[in-house]
């Protein structure tokens, strides 16, 4: 599908990058215009629309998955015969936002999910699963079902830059995800050679990058399938694991990953499962041309969620990408351990961060894992933000200090007293709702139950003793 | 954990910026106002951008008679609003720096002792008047703060408006090309902070990319009423 940039009546500008300027159409809603700094060759981009629509390679369950979890570019527009001036993509849809304490929604990136969630939580408000939570994992078998699509078809697709902000998630419907940037993709020959016009330069994030490609040079294939491990170590993991400096200097990778005792107990997360080699021979630096496809991924994590008993997170991720189509007749998921990268699961152990208030007066854990209280700030000489003290937050010595008044203090405290309230409330439902976790959330409930029994006796007693005399009971 | 593991606790290194703020009283009205209105969004666009947040480390250091910090160096997605400062005293440059000296070492030393890894802090001087104090003095609290035998020597950006002296805030970032800007001849503060605050929010965000590269790099912001002051206008 092809149209001319003067067809289009466009709307207002959502975001700008070295990419090109993503606009809105307000003739037609759910698409967006993306628009190239510089025209580029139109005949790449008509080849990438053609591949996923009909008459396409792709098998219709395969292409459904594109559909449903891509801003795959839907028409050229043209800006002269062979010249485009842009594409026209899905927009994505609303859940792949989240709304932040100040009331702004933003894309939901990956790095929501690179860093402890009790930090996230006291940043933005927001409660995210836990690291090694089958929510996490679920993410990763969707992003796995989407690869395997691009790379089942003939030519099979690399999208070559999943990096944070390229890969949106959900778990508002439980597991999703949204790829942007996807005119970005290259299609490949059976000799893994590039199909596209030579000398296109396709762009690559710092950080998410596969290692073994040269300055200079493009992705194949195999960076996706780096990407992908990446993401399940980082997602899974909640952390950054920064590996690719070593990587790049030849030196070999040691990883221990941290996870719930409860998980690693489970024969499919235990430190002699498959999946720790295969996550590793995904990794390897030395041997990029053995990274497993995607298919054994989407097997692999199958096989982890469904023995973790979380079928549920399986069956929401086949329903929110349009098709339980099953996946690819995969490579054993079990094989050799990588030469250069050691992957060792290990029981969770508490992260060094000691959580302080950066004025004088600390505020405990709990407290800063429930939202921050929203609204006025509450004015300190030395800022009355928090920060951890692995970071340099803290005032040095002899810092002016100054204090809210007690008013204030007390309405802060109130409200801090309410969000942590809640959120003991929102864990105790999220494990309830969790297939699988359910003993852990009845016995959460139990807590919530003996938190709340405490609350109204302290409530009746302050009553009893400050109000009724008032009204002469 | 063993020694040469990468695990949980190995985190991105993280990019300190000093904003070191001229509060003298020349600075009352139009200048302090912007600042502090710019001051919350400076905050929103580094603080509520995760990536952004995870490898930035922002402090304020306010200097007139004595410098002191307003705000210590923080991720600001966990800070909830920056302190607003206030105008008061003379433009005592030798303050800022002793301040800065000591200020950027405690912090490394804090930092380190937590895990954290540091890429060269940037220090991002503004100024709306000539130092007050001795020559001498600021002189050596600047050569103490950029000695090349400290490791932790910052990187300096240094923005003149109003009486700020082009010679001076050229020696302040040691005469290296684009880490000097004067305002230009005419331009107003009221036009011109909000700018400087602008450009230097569009800095930090660019620098905290160059960060994920693996070699971070201080973007110097571009401001809009201000020029770089040439490498030849030292002395």
């Amino acid at each position: 599908m092809e149209l001319s940039r003067s067809e289009l009546r466009v709307g207002a500008l959502l975001a700008e990058g070295g990419e090109g300027k993503v606009f809105e159409l307000p003739d037609r809603p759910g698409t967006l215009l993306k628009q190239y700094p510089r025209p580029v060759d139109a005949d790449g981009l008509r080849r990438l629309v053609a591949w996923a629509g009909p008459g396409g390679p792709l098998a219709p369950g395969m292409a459904a998955r594109v559909r449903s979890a891509t801003a795959w570019p839907q028409a050229v527009v043209l800006d002269g015969p062979d010249r485009a001036a842009g594409l026209l993509m899905a927009r994505a849809p609303r859940r792949f936002s989240l709304r932040h304490r100040d009331g702004v929604a933003r894309l939901a990136t990956l790095s929501y999910l690179t860093a402890d969630p009790v930090r996230r939580a006291a940043a933005y408000g927001l409660m995210l699963p836990g690291q090694g939570d089958p929510a996490r994992i679920g993410l990763v078998y969707a992003l796995a079902r989407v690869l395997e699509a691009l790379e089942s078809a003939d030519p099979p697709v690399g999208h070559g830059d999943l990096s944070a902000k390229n890969v949106l998630w959900s778990t508002r419907r439980g597991p999703e995800v949204f790829l942007l940037d996807c005119d970005n993709g290259e299609r490949f020959g059976p000799d893994g050679a590039p199909l596209g016009a030579p000398g296109r330069r396709r762009a690559m994030t710092p950080n998410w990058d596969d290692p073994t490609v040269p300055a200079g040079q493009n992705p194949g294939l195999e960076a996706d399938r780096y990407s992908l491990a990446l993401i399940f170590l980082r997602i899974v993991g909640a952390g950054h694991f920064p590996v690719q400096k070593r990587q790049k200097a030849g030196e070999a990778v040691d990883i221990e990953l941290d996870l719930p005792a409860a998980v690693l107990r489970s024969p499919v997360m235990a430190p002699d499962a498959p999946v720790w080699a295969l996550l590793g021979r995904s990794l390897s630096a030395a041997d990029p041309e053995g990274r497993p496809p995607a298919s054994t991924w989407a097997a692999a994590l199958h096989d982890v969620l469904a023995g973790l008993g979380a079928t549920s997170v399986i069956e929401a991720v086949h329903a929110a990408q349009g098709s339980s189509a099953p996946s690819l007749p995969a490579q054993p998921v079990a094989g050799p351990a990588a030469p250069d990268v050691t992957v060792r699961p290990h029981p969770i152990r508490p992260r060094a961060q000691v959580w302080t208030s950066s004025h004088a007066g600390g505020r405990s854990p709990a407290a800063l894992a429930a939202p921050r209280p929203s609204g006025r700030a509450v004015p300190t000489a030395t800022g009355s933000g928090y920060a951890p003290a692995g970071t340099p937050g803290l005032p040095p010595p002899g810092s002016p200090v100054v204090h809210p008044p007690l008013p204030a203090q007390a309405k802060v405290a109130l409200r801090q007293a309410f969000a942590a309230w809640k959120s003991l409330h929102a864990w105790a439902g999220a494990a309830l709702s969790t297939p699988g976790r359910r003993g852990a959330g009845v016995r959460r409930a139990a807590v919530c139950a003996v938190v709340d029994f405490v609350v109204a006796c302290v409530g009746l007693l302050l009553f009893a003793m400050i109000v009724s005399p008032f009204l002469g009971i | 954990m063993s020694s040469d593991a990468v695990g949980v606790e190995e985190r991105y290194a993280v990019f300190p910026f000093y904003l070191c703020l001229d509060v003298s009283a020349s600075m009352a009205g139009d200048p302090i106002d912007s600042v502090n209105r710019q001051m919350p969004l400076l905050r929103a666009s580094v603080g509520e951008d995760p990536a952004v947040a995870e490898v930035i480390r922002f402090a304020v250091v306010t200097f007139s008679d004595v410098a002191r910090t307003v705000l210590p160096l923080s991720d600001l997605s966990l800070v909830e609003a920056i302190p607003e400062v206030r105008p008061e005293g003379r433009t005592s440059y030798g303050a800022a720096f002793e301040h800065l000296r000591h200020t950027i070492e405690s912090d490394y030393q804090a930092g380190r002792a937590a895990g954290d890894r540091w890429y060269r802090p940037a220090v991002v001087f503004i100024s709306d008047g000539r130092p007050t104090d001795d020559e001498a003095r600021w002189h050596a609290a600047h050569a103490a703060l950029v000695d090349p035998g400290w490791k932790r020597r910052p990187n300096i950006l240094a923005f003149g408006f109003g009486q700020a002296d082009p010679a001076v805030l050229s020696a302040v970032v040691e005469g290296k090309a684009n880490r000097a800007f004067i305002a230009d001849e005419g331009a107003v503060p009221a036009t011109v902070v909000p700018e400087l605050m602008k450009g230097l929010i569009s800095s930090i965000v660019s620098s905290s990319a160059s960060v994920y590269s693996g070699e971070a790099q201080l973007s110097p912001p571009e401001v809009p009423g201000m020029t770089p002051i040439a490498v030849d206008q030292l002395d």
